[in-house]
């Protein structure tokens, strides 16, 4: 295989052994990843180094250690590979002063497209832009002004699309419009990935995952495998009722729950299968005459899954 | 692609409340030039003019107006982020720095050479040799696109390119150039008083500079291109400062 040929069939996205640090600090650890098709979701907490990886692949900062290449080739020092790639950042900032319209076309021309116009035409058109295009991006909405900053990294038809958190500060039919514009480009064969904080988001548009947690790849692969690994780890829920050393004596007589621990004036419940387990609550303090005051589950925040994911590995 | 580049970067200086503080720079000259006028004192208005132009244009408009617009330029887009929509294009790094620079330059020179023209308006009653005022004009352009080519370069090397500049206008300059001879070597004031000096062709009772042209020349020249191109491989190198991961 020749290098062209290599190049030509190379993965938009490939991640070897990368690292990078500031000072001592450890942004991102080692990291080997690959990106296909269609769309995938970085997901992770603020602090992961989601965004310091999108810098990474968009040439923007250097790896201090490992290889980063877009279509086989390193971004970084190679302005050729912005004609194949779209990058929406995500700080707010725009050239307020120019039109919508305005914006994309410099972008547009900026990539040197032959026919500009047309190509700012048809990107705001995707972006559902139109009636808006002539107005300053200064008067714009936090959404408005997002879509005109996907129209500016999609204007030049690109092959790999990535966007650093570009649902931060959407409302919901924003949300559900940028979903849409997504899945539209990756029908028509772009390579998207994007970072998100929030499971929610990755979940309803991207069709493979990468989990990232304290700078280290936590899992990757098909949405529903990594959401049934988040689902069915370990749990713990604190339950306060009128009797808890009865109620906890019948809990545990049930599969779905793993052990209890009796601690001064609150039950600590553990099981794997948490909707389950809710289910189960009630139903046992019925038949058992007796009341409940408090259920709290304990680890459902984001972080406590992402550290489940981590230390599984 | 330099005039996509230089349209935005031009409108982007223009939209911001710095007009207002770079136009009361350029008439700094002003005052003190219809004060000689209405005071009549008799003194030599070819030298006064000189040293007006000389101490007020070139010794501190000229360097805040450059260093305003200089580090502004580039280093505004790398603060605030709008860097990356040029950046991350298929463009050479030269060109991006060329296009900002030329910007910088032809605003920086706009200013200039108004301060420079309206003191030598005012001073025309007073009969003054008009040769002094256009090795001004001259000297203050090439001094715009030496000043600017520094400090382009000095905002994307340092987040604190306006006090780096600062610093190297008053202690640099202001002090160490006028104290150690070799320092002169490395002001830009000095280059650019040669060149006035050079043109004006003056006695040198009248205006003299302490470099003669053709050290001026030279030395303007190679510091011009050393920082363009320092400029465009500091470019070329460049990494987001924003550190959140």
């Amino acid at each position: 295989m020749t290098s062209e040929e290599a190049v030509a069939v190379a993965p938009p996205i490939e991640l070897t052994k990368v690292s990078r640090w500031y000072g001592d600090v450890v942004a991102v650890n080692d990291v080997s990843l690959r990106v296909g098709g269609g769309i995938t979701g970085l997901l992770g907490p603020n602090g992961a180094g989601k965004s310091t990886i999108l810098n990474m692949l968009v040439g923007l900062l250097e790896p201090s250690e490992g290889e980063v290449r877009l279509f086989g080739e390193s971004a970084r020092r190679n302005e050729a590979i912005y004609k194949r790639l779209g990058f929406v950042s995500e700080r707010e900032a725009v050239y307020d002063f120019l039109s919508a319209r305005d914006f994309v076309r410099a972008m547009a021309r900026l990539q040197a497209l032959p026919d500009p116009d047309s190509a700012a035409d048809e990107a705001i058109g995707i972006v559902g832009l139109r009636e808006a295009q002539h107005r300053r991006l200064g008067e714009f909405s936090k959404g408005m002004r997002q879509r005109a900053k996907i129209a500016a990294g999609i204007v030049h038809k690109p092959d790999l699309l990535i966007l650093d958190e570009p649902f931060t500060g959407t409302d919901p039919r924003q949300r559900l419009q940028l979903m849409q514009v997504l899945e539209k480009m990756a029908a028509g064969g772009v390579a998207i990935l994007f970072s998100s904080h929030i499971l929610e988001e990755v979940a309803q548009v991207a069709n493979s995952v990468l989990v990232l947690v304290a700078g280290r790849l936590a899992a990757s692969g098909n949405y529903r495998e990594i959401r049934k690994l988040m689902t069915t780890r370990p749990h713990t829920i604190r339950v306060s009722s009128s009797d808890d050393r009865r109620l906890a004596a019948h809990l545990v007589q049930n599969a779905t729950v793993s052990g209890v621990e009796l601690a001064a004036e609150r039950l600590l419940v553990k099981t794997n299968d948490l909707n389950s387990c809710a289910r189960l609550l009630p139903r046992v303090a019925q038949a058992e005459g007796l009341r409940l005051y408090e259920v709290v589950p304990l680890d459902l925040s984001l972080e406590s899954v992402f550290s489940y994911l981590v230390d599984r590995r | 692609m330099i005039g996509i580049i230089a349209g935005i970067t031009l409108r982007q200086q223009l939209s911001t409340g710095k007009v207002i503080l770079l136009v009361l720079l350029a008439l700094l000259p002003l005052p003190v030039a219809v004060a000689f006028v209405l005071a009549n004192s008799g003194d030599n208005p070819d030298e006064f003019v000189a040293g007006l132009l000389d101490r007020v244009v070139i010794l501190g408009v000229l360097p805040i107006i450059a260093l305003l617009i200089g580090t502004g330029v580039l280093g505004n887009d790398v603060q605030d982020g709008t860097l990356s929509y040029i950046l991350l294009k298929p463009l050479k790094r030269s060109v991006i720095v060329l296009s900002k620079l030329l910007v910088a330059t032809i605003l920086t020179a706009i200013f200039v050479i108004a301060s420079t023209i309206g003191t030598g308006l005012i001073m025309s009653s007073e009969d003054i040799a008009p040769r002094i005022v256009v090795a001004f004009v001259v000297a203050g352009v090439a001094g715009s696109l030496i000043y600017c080519a520094w400090f382009v370069f000095l905002s994307l090397l340092t987040g604190r390119a306006f006090i780096a500049g600062l610093l190297y206008i008053f202690l640099w300059e202001g002090v160490i150039s006028e104290i150690f001879r070799g320092a002169r070597y490395l002001s830009v004031r000095q280059y650019t008083r040669g060149i006035a000096d050079w043109i004006a062709d003056q006695p040198e009772d009248v205006f003299d500079a302490r470099m003669g042209a053709v050290t001026a020349i030279i030395a303007a020249t190679i510091v011009t291109v050393a920082a363009t191109w320092l400029a465009t491989r500091q470019l070329e190198n460049f990494e987001v400062r924003d550190q959140s991961a």
